[in-house]
């Protein structure tokens, strides 16, 4: 996941990391020159050993943080895990210490109260040093986590807007809103009484389009009423040209849909299959429910080969990411034409 | 006074019954005929040559516009769509008037007006005025099928299926999987039109589908030809060339 150690990785770690060291280097000297009996040069050159390692070492530190971070654990794993690693990062760094002292001086000739006798306080700010190194980098670790996680909330939030955006501009398709009202202005002059209820049709149709518009899911009755709205809108448009056939038990009503994720799917069989036709053309619907899901099949007639399929395809995308969105990959959406059939299946899962 | 002859095409019962409501207000009109299909537009149109035309766009068969390109004698054209996206093409083509649906009673009386002017100085369609030159598609897709008239017959050939099209003077040749034909179409249309990643102009007289190109070969000295897989040679430019190497990444 995160690999990088964050102060080799930014500018400002380093710098920042390098300014702790310088730090805590001067401390060490001061301390040094203030409690021991060590000439000045002797006491720099022990900071910029012991120090100095323990900058490189540290850089190591971050590998057993990032390894807790990524396995959950318990806090006494946690504990072992950090003890261990602290001693072990410890005795490379006293033993170096002691290797490059030797190297330096010879074999020193104050042995005894120089590295013996300070063991424990050298054990002690090891202990300390690691601490809060490994501290600084658990701060680091979350943050980036925290804003990967926001980004990743963005980056569905986005999606989700956009599919909204996308059903508003679908169900509110202007040719359809247009081409009604017209049929509904013809109406009320030939017969009144139809325009009447093409008025009230268009309604219902519009008002659950608009009221649905943020609910995720709906019954599976009441999406099909909607959609029986629309194809009812289309008859007065068509006439008998238009066939429409719905095959569902009622005892399914109740199953749960995506909200008129049906309706471009109408759409589509309409403006393919029905509106380019000059004979009778049929949507079949075939609903059931098999091992839990959902499956819905849709039908329509598409004999005329010559004609090309027009359209930006927005409206089966947005199909495909929603049920993504909202199922996951236990949804199915696919599409085939059979000889003169265009056909359309879902499944849903419940 | 002589009567106007006017034809309605247009799918939709409902629509068409307005229209005919509409137009009985207007005693100089006649109604010949009503259609509900491109072919039958086109058909119509050549046989009884109609003063006026009463055209939705997105009708079956032909769209109205390609009704338009079919036909022998323009008639005076008023579209009647719920479409807002064609209306410049209209009026490249001198159409007398746009109505979008719904419109009202005053609208519809203002469009006769104006075909009535037209009509009485003489004037009809425009047959020069077709769209031969501009696209009859919208501006954000590419041109998906070509129609064209072959005696009464009436071709839809899905631009998927063209092999290449040669310059033929003021027309093209256009070699499809079904046969050959003639349109009254500029090379410039078809070169703006057709999806610049399955057509390449290769020289002034052709454009090739690239599914067809099998290979390009020197033929002389620094001048190259087109071997199509229907079994032609076509000549390339030099500037046919360059684009040639940039669709196939040469």
């Amino acid at each position: 996941m995160i690999t990088e150690n964050p102060i080799i990785k930014n500018k400002q770690g380093t710098i920042a990391y390098l300014a702790f060291w310088i730090v805590f280097g001067t401390l060490h000297t001061s301390l040094l020159l203030n409690y021991t009996p060590l000439s000045a040069g002797k006491a720099i050159v022990d900071s910029v050993i012991y120090n100095g390692l323990f900058a490189i070492l540290g850089l190591g530190i971050w590998f057993p943080v990032m390894h807790t971070s990524n396995h959950k654990s318990d806090l006494v794993s946690l504990l072992i895990h950090h003890i261990s690693a602290a001693l072990i990062i410890q005795f490379i760094w006293l033993s170096l210490g002691l290797g490059i002292t030797i190297l330096i001086y010879g074999e020193p000739e104050y042995y005894k109260d120089y590295i013996v006798e300070p063991m424990p306080w050298r054990l002690g700010m090891g202990t300390l040093y690691y601490f809060v190194i490994a501290m600084i980098y658990h701060m680091a670790i979350n943050n980036i986590k925290l804003r990967k996680k926001s980004v990743a909330e963005m980056k569905l939030k986005k999606l989700v807007k956009e599919t909204e955006l996308n059903m508003l501009k679908w169900q509110l398709n202007p040719h359809f809103l247009f081409n009604s009202l017209n049929s509904i202005s013809s109406l009320t002059i030939t017969h009144p009484e139809k325009a009447h209820e093409m008025i009230i049709l268009l309604s219902d149709f519009l008002r659950y389009s608009l009221a649905h518009n943020k609910d995720e899911k709906t019954s599976l009755k009441s999406e099909i009423e909607n959609i029986k709205s629309y194809l009812e809108i289309e008859q007065v448009r068509f006439g008998e040209k238009l066939i429409c056939n719905f095959e569902y038990n009622s005892d399914i009503d109740d199953l749960l849909i995506p909200n008129l994720i049906l309706q471009p799917l109408y759409e589509n069989a309409i403006k393919y299959g029905v509106q380019d036709s000059i004979e009778e053309a049929e949507i079949k619907t075939i609903i059931s429910c098999e091992e839990n899901s959902l499956i819905i099949t849709i039908s329509n007639s598409c004999n005329d080969s010559v004609y090309v399929k027009k359209g930006s395809g927005v409206g089966l995308k947005n199909i495909e990411e929603r049920l993504a969105l909202i199922y996951g990959n236990r949804a199915h959406f696919s599409r085939l034409r059979e000889g003169d059939k265009y056909i359309v299946k879902l499944k849903i899962p419940q | 006074m002589k009567k106007i002859k006017a034809l309605i095409i247009e799918d939709e019962k409902p629509a068409r019954d307005l229209l005919n409501n509409y137009i009985a207000d207007h005693e100089q009109i006649e109604v010949i005929g009503e259609v509900d299909n491109g072919f039958d537009a086109v058909k119509i149109i050549n046989e009884s040559n109609p003063d006026l035309i009463f055209l939705d766009i997105q009708i079956p068969k032909l769209t109205g516009l390609e009704v338009l390109e079919l036909v022998e004698n323009m008639p005076c054209v008023i579209f009647t769509t719920a479409y807002n996206e064609y209306a410049i093409k209209a009026f490249e083509i001198n159409a007398v008037d746009y109505l979008l649906k719904p419109y009202s009673r005053k609208r519809f009386a203002e469009s006769i007006d104006k075909a009535s002017v037209r009509l009485a100085n003489g004037e009809k369609g425009d047959n020069e005025k077709r769209l031969i030159d501009t696209p009859n598609t919208t501006e954000d897709e590419f041109l998906q099928r070509v129609v064209i008239k072959d005696r009464s017959k009436i071709n839809v050939v899905p631009t998927s299926e063209i092999k290449y099209i040669e310059a033929q003077d003021d027309y093209v040749m256009i070699y499809a999987e079904k046969g050959r034909f003639l349109k009254q179409k500029t090379m410039k249309f078809f070169e703006s039109s057709l999806d610049p990643k399955q057509f390449v102009r290769i020289h002034r007289s052709y454009i090739v589908n690239i599914n067809n190109i099998l290979s390009l070969q020197l033929y002389e000295k620094d001048s190259y030809v087109v071997k199509t897989a229907c079994g032609n040679t076509l000549k390339v430019s030099k500037t046919g060339l360059k684009k040639i190497k940039q669709q196939l990444d040469m």
